[in-house]
């Protein structure tokens, strides 16, 4: 054996962050979040790729309105065609700087029966996982993807887990309901510290306007929340009649850029791009 | 020898091995190699069909210095094997989950390559890979004076 003087490996520069975008209970705007995010990254000049993790509920495609998708994200995991080939550039329709790919999951009760009827085999589980972890790498490395964001199915799915295994950054989102701070305390203490070992951040969304009426809520309300669960809150975002009024049929950010739920994505844009 | 390509977290290592008659892709994570206490490092990579071993001596900047073929490899396994999935990270021991997350990431690896990863002791990764491999949740062949751990079907 020689001693040699060990050589210093520069990381790559290029930010590389898999977020995954997780909830207690359904109906907190986790799509909602993930997708605008997403699009708020990607225009900002990021490469940006949004995975439709729900096999439960799969909800991106309708938020998107596509037609005609060749592959879906189901094909993949059931090894019918590669990642790069069920991402969906959208980067020109949406007049990104950076990428903007998306990866749907099919959305018939065909489709979602067959998801479910998997979730409980440990083989096909352990094949995802690893599909997941080198899809990760992959898109990191040679796509040059920037950022891959997950939206996931609410609760302890094995589908969500998988994604949450595979991610960097673990964003719960909850909404201003006892039940569901209640849950949310549970999943935290007993999947993401006791058996990942990891914490992950929070999103307030839905906040009912009443209960911010000052700067000072917004504050007291973060620190209140965040001490209950012993994480911390990264977001508190209002609930706005206008998104509403959308009613998931379009991204938000792309039609009301200067509306203040856009600006409460533009800042989740920043916190992502802040995070080592 | 076939310069290294090099992406954020590995180096993707190309080397002919006399068993396959073909070049092999070896990928081979940074850190087992920038972070060793001597070079050049031995990194055996299980492949082909019948699975046979190709160690390779990495120097520091991940050019091949040799190589060595062992054709017959016997895989101990358990009786019972689970590949590891997100069902057994949930129910396995917390303090087996780096070591896990590790070897999902390498898919094979001795005890000291996953130390490198996981910032623990060999011996403790050792007991631990040994303590998975009981449970059925990875394979290993011996190789040398080591055990090459890697996941049940991962070959």
């Amino acid at each position: 054996m020689t001693n040699k003087s060990i050589r210093t490996w520069t990381s790559s520069t290029a930010k590389n962050l898999a977020i995954s975008v997780h909830s207690f209970k359904g109906g907190t705007g986790k799509t909602n979040l993930s997708a605008n995010a997403a699009l708020a990254l990607a225009k900002r000049g990021w490469n940006v790729a949004l995975f439709d993790f729900d096999f439960r509920a799969p909800s991106l495609n309708a938020l998107f309105q596509r037609d005609g998708i060749k592959y879906w994200i189901n094909d993949w995991l059931a090894g019918k065609c590669e990642l790069n080939e069920l991402l969906i550039d959208l980067s020109a329709e949406f007049q990104t700087k950076g990428q903007f790919q998306v990866g749907f999951t099919n959305p018939s009760s065909r489709a979602i029966n067959d998801m479910v009827q998997h979730s409980m085999d440990e083989e096909w589980q352990a094949r995802v996982l690893q599909l997941v972890l080198d899809g990760k790498e992959l898109l990191f490395e040679r796509h040059h993807v920037n950022f891959q964001i997950f939206d996931t199915s609410p609760g302890f799915a094995m589908s969500s887990i998988n994604a949450i295994l595979a991610a960097d950054e673990l964003i719960l989102v909850i909404k201003m309901d006892q039940l569901d701070i209640v849950g949310t305390q549970h999943l935290i203490q007993g999947v993401y510290n006791q058996v990942l070992g990891r914490k992950p951040e929070l999103i307030i969304n839905k906040v009912p306007c009443s209960m911010l009426q000052t700067q000072e809520d917004y504050t007291k309300l973060q620190a209140d929340i965040g001490k209950k669960l012993g994480i911390n809150v990264i977001a508190v975002i209002p609930c706005f009649c206008e998104v509403m009024e959308n009613m998931g049929q379009s991204l938000f950010l792309e039609k009301n850029p200067a509306h203040q739920f856009s600006q409460s994505i533009d800042q989740l844009a920043s916190h992502f791009e802040s995070v080592n | 020898m076939a310069k290294p390509v090099e992406t954020k977290d590995t180096v993707t290592l190309r080397t002919f091995c006399h068993s396959c008659n073909k070049d092999i892709i070896v990928p081979i994570q940074k850190v087992i190699v920038s972070e060793a206490e001597s070079y050049p490092v031995s990194h055996a990579h299980l492949h082909g069909h019948p699975p046979h071993v190709l160690i390779l001596y990495v120097d520091s900047d991940f050019l091949i210095r040799g190589t060595e073929l062992s054709e017959t490899v016997s895989i101990e396994r358990q009786r019972k094997t689970t590949p590891l999935s997100a069902m057994v990270l949930l129910r396995v021991p917390p303090r087996y989950k780096r070591t896990a997350m590790a070897m999902l990431k390498l898919r094979q690896a001795s005890a000291e390559e996953i130390a490198r990863i996981t910032g623990k002791s060999k011996n403790v990764e050792s007991q631990y890979l040994g303590a998975m491999f009981r449970m059925g949740y990875l394979e290993r062949i011996r190789v040398q004076n080591f055990y090459q751990y890697h996941i049940p079907g991962s070959l």
